[in-house]
């Protein structure tokens, strides 16, 4: 049976937003939508461009937080008789470890998933659903896909823990599923949970390929970039070599503008000032103890979904290393990586004094 | 549509579970048997407001259930910890898939399906100030309600505000009309529900410019001027007068409906109370109501009024749900006996408890015998008119009053039926005394099966002893002996067997004069036994 449900993986600046608002507003309004993404800031940019286009968020349509989501549609309805009537208080967003949580049994219910003031351990939230489904008969299921016909999700390669069996659950419940991400750029995890761990972030793919096989999802690319410019485009794929990332597919270029200084440069410390003064780039840092340059920096880890023009990024001694000798990066550092130089539209800056075997250009004022 | 309404604690409802027709309920029960209560529940829990106003700051110590409060109160004076009560009222809604979204198990039936629930329950925020009022338990006699807070949920767990609704409900009290500034609540919400929103903006908008323009009026300005001269000695601003534009959605407060051009509030009462039946029924009004509730429509209005209204009611009502409470059997047979539901004091019956041969019975029975059943205090079933008449002479010589003015009814029915009654007054916990003829000349056993099934601490059947013959007016002659009857009735029958067949034939002649006859006639025993037991 060929599935409604859809996973679209996408290259950084393919407008993997756009599809999906575009997709939502194309459904017919008198059925309802969700679209959902794990952070606040990815929901309000969503909420945003919908009502860019059509003036405001149609009735039809609710745009909240995948824990918003979880609360209100997966734990609460059939909390009782698991826990009791409207006793869920919300989110315990510490991730305490078990002895914090004092050693609870799965079977003490109420300790293993609620704090003392009955908020929910964020990292127990969808065990809790998948808890609360199970002892419904399916109910919390059933209810879901009665009060939506269509889930759009947006970042889905940070999805993690027991979420995977959520939405497999979604996936099975007669719920339109549009799963939309970017392998590279996994840099948020809802949960610490290490449940799923192999599946997620740049695993990604392999997982929506499962589903494909099991005949719950079709699989659709995304593989070209209206942002990022041919070089760009290549320093970025250049991160996830599809020999060690199968399921990974070349990005296309579809930025043909050229401004006179585009492309990769490497830019010499001392050289920084005069550079931030003659192409005004947007400088991403790892983290605000970085020097800024006296230039507005921002985290790369938090520029998700952002265009610039021009990106300066100062790179961490281990991305230093890894532009001069090629030595491995972690999967957050590579993603985060990722995330900064597909920002750009037209140039990426590299701060490195010493190059190595680096073969970029250098920048010369 | 409401398909199950359950309350704990509210009112006189310790537990209450009433399960609703889809279509229409007509509840009828004695004053104060909780009627207007099962209203006000439903426009709680459906609407958010009570009485069309919002229900936080009308929660009052009386609204708990008096035994549930006087408990606590008991307790609370040797346990610091005592439970406080709460009331909890939940409306059970049919599962349908546009009210999918209020669906889940937050209720205490713990049923999955859409609904909402309202709790009026102890804030734990509340906690250290409740703690400081215990330190003397002696002064707690009422529930403390300043420590409580309601809190409306749907059944899947989400708070849910007054004014965004799935479903909706409206309450029209028909026997109280309250009137503000022209147009009371219920007419003015029922008036705007009828206008859409375009109508509605442009309404606003015209009565703010109105009110804009007002203020270049010369006779405006005039008075401006006026009071710039005389400025206020103690500050130095300047006073001006000038419409209030700011309220947005305000226009129906100046503004006041007219019937045939007669302001609403100077139209005779009864029209008052249709139309705005009328107007809530209306199968065109926007947003759709699903419940409506109609309290005692036959209020201010003259029978034929009141025909016209009921088919107006039964016509427009048609995929709505009618929640009705009545006193009046002509509503009651002009809607249908067999959506009758029955408010007692063992809570609430329907008809459709009953064996069908039973609601056969009363679906024929005109609804009057029916009506006077169910809104008795008491009864006593006797088996013909004479009879009636005659117990009804034996209650007033012992309590001088007539039995109807101490709320007990006197209902002649076939002997044969009073299995049928018997079966709806149980429904309703009603106290019902029997009273029959012997069938036997040796035992009371015959007629005594009419009744024993039923028989417990609110029913209980009398008959005649053995000896005193088969008949009420052969028991007569033995309490109050020939000569005294002879005398009421004119005659002077020489022996007791001829004024007992004379008496055979004219039953009626005879109740009569017993209640004509000035002094007291001596009962026989088991009537006067049955008087006892309902009083």
């Amino acid at each position: 049976m060929p599935s409604y449900s859809r996973g679209v993986v996408a290259a950084a600046g393919s407008g993997k937003t756009e599809f999906i608002v575009d997709s939502a507003l194309a459904v017919a309004s008198s059925e309802s939508v969700l679209i959902t993404t794990f952070t606040e800031s990815g929901t309000r940019e969503i909420r945003r461009r919908v009502a860019g286009k059509v003036g405001r968020v149609p009735d039809n349509i609710t745009i909240i937080p995948w824990f918003t989501f979880l609360i209100a549609h997966g734990a609460k309805p059939y909390q009782n008789p698991v826990i009791g009537i409207n006793k869920i208080a919300g989110l315990n967003f510490e991730s305490l470890t078990p002895k914090q949580r004092g050693f609870p049994k799965k079977r003490e219910t109420r300790k293993y998933y609620l704090d003392r003031s009955f908020r929910l351990y964020r990292d127990f939230l969808s065990e809790f659903v998948l808890h609360c489904d199970d002892s419904s008969g399916g109910a919390v299921m059933k209810r879901m896909a009665n009060v939506f016909s269509w889930v759009y999700f947006d970042e889905i390669q940070d999805i993690s823990g027991r979420d995977f069996e959520l939405f497999e659950r979604m996936l099975s419940s007669g719920i339109h599923v549009c799963m939309v991400g970017d392998p590279r750029q996994g840099t948020f995890s809802t949960t610490q949970s290490r449940t799923n761990r192999g599946m997620t972030r740049s695993r990604i793919s392999i997982w929506l390929a499962k589903l494909e096989k099991r005949g719950l999802i079709t699989v659709d690319h995304l593989s070209h970039s209206y942002r990022c410019n041919p070089a760009i485009c290549e320093l970025g794929d250049s991160l996830y070599p599809q020999e060690s990332y199968p399921g990974l597919s070349e990005t296309e270029s579809r930025n043909p503008l050229l401004t006179g200084h585009d492309g990769i440069f490497l830019i010499q410390e001392a050289q920084v000032a005069e550079y931030i003064d003659t192409y005004r780039p947007q400088l991403l840092v790892w983290n605000k103890a970085a020097n800024d340059y006296g230039s507005a920096a921002r985290n790369m880890g938090e520029v998700k979904g952002l265009t610039f023009d021009r990106v300066l990024i100062q790179p961490t001694e281990p991305i230093r290393k890894y532009f001069r000798s090629g030595s491995d990066l972690t999967a957050e550092a590579n993603a985060k990586l990722y995330v900064a130089v597909t920002r750009a539209r037209f140039s990426v800056g590299l701060i490195l004094d010493r190059a190595g075997s680096c073969e970029i250009q250098r920048w010369k004022p | 549509m409401l398909s199950r309404l359950v309350i704990a604690n509210y009112r006189k409802f310790a537990n209450l579970d009433f399960k609703l027709d889809p279509d229409l309920n007509i509840i009828v029960g004695d004053n104060d048997s909780g009627k207007s209560t099962i209203l006000q529940a439903i426009e709680m829990v459906l609407g958010g407001r009570i009485g069309g106003r919002p229900i936080e700051p009308e929660v009052s110590p009386h609204w708990f259930n008096q035994e549930v409060a006087q408990q606590y109160c008991n307790d609370v004076q040797t346990n610091r910890n005592a439970p406080l009560p709460s009331i909890t009222i939940e409306a059970y809604l049919s599962d349908v898939p546009s009210l999918a979204a209020l669906k889940g198990r937050n209720n205490s039936l713990a049923l999955d399906t859409p609904g909402l629930r309202i709790e009026i329950s102890f804030d734990p925020r509340f906690d250290a100030e409740y703690q400081e009022f215990l330190s003397d338990p002696t002064k707690i006699k009422s529930t403390p309600i300043e420590f409580y807070s309601v809190q409306r949920f749907d059944f899947a767990g989400q708070g849910v505000s007054g004014s965004r609704s799935l479903v909706s409900c409206a309450l029209i009290d028909a026997s109280t009309l309250r009137l503000q500034s022209g147009a009371d609540y219920y007419l003015r919400k029922v008036v705007n529900e009828h206008l859409t929103d375009d109508v509605r903006a442009r309404m606003t908008l015209a009565l703010r410019t109105y009110r804009e323009n007002l203020a270049d009026d010369p006779a405006f300005q005039a008075a401006n001027e006026a009071l710039a001269v005389n400025k206020n000695a103690l500050s130095k601003r300047t006073v001006k007068l000038s419409p209030d534009s700011s309220t947005k959605n305000s226009w129906e407060a100046g503004i006041t409906p007219h019937m045939d051009g007669v302001p609403f509030a100077q139209v005779g009462k009864g029209e008052q109370a249709a139309f705005k039946i009328l107007l809530a029924l209306d199968k065109n009004s926007t947003p759709r109501r699903d419940s409506i509730l109609i309290e005692e429509p036959e209020n201010h209005l003259s029978y034929s009024s009141l025909n016209i209204l009921i088919e107006r009611i039964r016509d427009r009502s048609a995929g709505q749900q009618l929640v009705i409470t009545t006193h009046s059997s002509f509503v009651l047979n002009k809607l249908g006996v067999e959506k009758l539901r029955l408010l007692g004091n063992s809570g609430i019956g329907s008809m459709l408890d009953l064996p069908s041969d039973t609601q056969e019975y009363f679906r024929k029975l005109a609804g009057f015998d029916t009506l006077r059943l169910v809104l008795a205090r008491a009864v006593i079933l006797v088996e013909g008119p004479s009879d009636e008449i005659t117990v009804q002479k034996a209650y007033l010589q012992r309590y001088k009053v007539l039995p109807l003015e101490a709320g007990v009814d006197i209902i002649s029915v076939q002997s044969l039926a009073f299995r049928r009654f018997l079966q709806l007054g149980q429904t309703m916990g009603k106290k019902i005394a029997v009273i029959t003829d012997l069938d036997d000349d040796n035992s009371q056993d015959k007629a005594r099966k009419r009744f024993s099934d039923f028989e417990n601490s609110q029913v209980r059947g009398f008959v005649g002893s053995v000896t005193d013959g088969r008949t009420l007016e052969s028991q007569l002659i033995s309490s109050a002996g020939r000569e005294l009857l002879n005398r009421a009735l004119g005659k002077s029958f020489p022996s007791d067997n001829e004024l007992a067949d004379y008496l055979a034939e004219n039953k009626t002649e005879l109740a009569l004069a017993l209640l004509d006859y000035a002094d007291t006639i001596p009962m026989p025993k088991y009537i006067e036994d049955a008087i006892a037991f309902v009083q």
